[in-house]
């Protein structure tokens, strides 16, 4: 089924690069359409030292609370739409869990915004919304078709298994459909 | 003038108390009080942040434990304000050796589908994450002294967990914890083979004056809390090169 895509947030080439790829499969890439079935919000702030706090907190309203602002304004268009799915792309870096290394103190901006779209998981899950993270490591525009690949594949749900299906839970995957703990 | 120590205070033993320097954020009331409150009882010299001059049972304390307490005016959202405070303990105290980033605020952004008051997410962002890193960036040089005892805490809160996170609206606080244990992460990975060692503290859930006023609900009061942190923070783990959240059960939160 072709899908209305709205993409969001950061304007990289990764996110050019997945426009064409979504194009190619015969994809819209709308803007201001009266309903969108996904929503791609990338999560890439600007690489920021521990001193950087005035960096820290621009980024932060950029793709923290832009984040939020960005979901609240474009559901009633997702509500309108078949697919339901939020996607998101962000950086491996923002696992705690899997972390190492003290540079990279974006990855604090990272890491909120996962929890922001947790809590949206816990809230819009249950409504029918169903949530794609992707992780990259390096947010190289040739790597954009894997985003791709796995917002647009369906988890399996069935019945009888469903228990701990990805449709009901929040998972961050990388192009290799690895999981990272947050 | 430097922090003098009561003579009977210096005769004390203790693992981490006799002359040992603290630093606590947020010290006002609630836990961050209750916490210079105890650390004073076990003979420690106490530096309190002091946000609000106008909430005067710091002072009432002052007037207890004398040169013990000194107080500190600190707003740990404002860079100027943490130089500042900066200054005059540097010119009070030759080390700090255990720092604990209590300073914190509360708030909420609502539901997503009517959200509100997000701006208000860039303060308590500013306080809750970027405060303690500025806190902690600027008073390194007194942790540094070869005597510190290099001890970095964090208050932080089940908010932040990401992996158990059952809020639904909100956003903004939990948000700010998240990027604080981040934080914590990255600061693990800077200093701990520099000697420091660390305490991430999730107090549970206290009646707290996070949201201005005295909370009516909550399960336990800070000053239980504190009792269950201030061990915490003192004594020694076995394993000091795994950064853990713990909660005043001793139960370990995930991230």
């Amino acid at each position: 089924m072709k899908q209305n895509v709205i993409l969001s947030g950061a304007d990289n080439s990764y996110m050019k690069g997945l426009a064409t790829e979504f194009k190619k499969q015969g994809h819209n890439i709308v803007v201001g359409a009266e309903k969108a079935d996904m929503l791609i919000f990338c999560i890439d702030p600007d690489e920021c030292g521990q001193y950087d706090y005035k960096k820290l907190m621009h980024n932060y309203e950029l793709y923290g609370l832009g984040l939020l602002s960005t979901i609240n304004a474009y559901l009633p268009l997702m509500k309108e739409g078949g697919t339901k799915r939020l996607c998101f792309i962000t950086t491996l870096r923002s696992s705690m869990n899997h972390m190492s290394g003290n540079d990279h103190w974006e990855r604090i901006i990272a890491a909120s915004c996962n929890m922001a779209i947790r809590i949206l998981f816990n809230r819009l899950a249950k409504e029918g919304f169903t949530f794609r993270v992707f992780g990259t490591e390096d947010f190289r525009e040739d790597s954009a078709s894997y985003a791709m690949d796995y917002f647009l594949q369906d988890r399996s749900l069935e019945e009888e298994s469903d228990l701990h299906s990805d449709e009901k839970r929040l998972v961050l995957r990388d192009k290799y459909e690895r999981e990272y703990a947050w | 003038m430097r922090i003098i120590l009561d003579e009977s205070i210096r005769k004390r033993k203790g693992k981490l108390g006799v002359n040992k320097i603290v630093f606590i954020t947020g010290a006002d009331r609630g836990l961050g009080f209750a916490l210079v409150k105890d650390f004073l009882d076990r003979g420690y010299s106490v530096c309190a942040g002091q946000f609000m001059a106008e909430w005067k049972e710091l002072d009432a304390l002052k007037k207890i434990y004398k040169e013990n307490l000194f107080l500190v005016p600190l707003d740990v959202s404002d860079l100027d304000s943490i130089n500042q405070a900066y200054e005059l303990v540097s010119g009070k105290v030759e080390k700090i050796d255990i720092l604990i980033n209590n300073a914190g605020i509360s708030g909420s952004a609502g539901d997503i589908m009517c959200l509100e008051n997000v701006e208000r997410g860039l303060r308590i962002f500013q306080t809750n994450c970027l405060g303690p890193l500025a806190v902690v960036n600027t008073f390194l040089p007194l942790m540094l002294k070869e005597d510190a005892y290099k001890r970095l805490c964090f208050i932080t809160s089940e908010a932040g967990s990401i992996s158990v996170c059952h809020r639904e609206d909100g956003f903004i606080y939990p948000m700010s914890k998240s990027g604080l244990n981040m934080t914590v992460k990255l600061l693990f990975e800077q200093l701990r083979g520099k000697g420091f060692t660390f305490r991430l503290y999730n107090p549970g859930w206290m009646k707290s004056y996070m949201s201005g006023k005295k909370s009516t609900v909550g399960k336990i009061e800070p000053e239980e809390s504190s009792k269950v942190a201030i061990n915490y923070f003192v004594n020694d783990l076995i394993h000091e090169d795994v950064l853990k959240v713990y909660d005043n059960n001793r139960m370990v939160w995930p991230f």
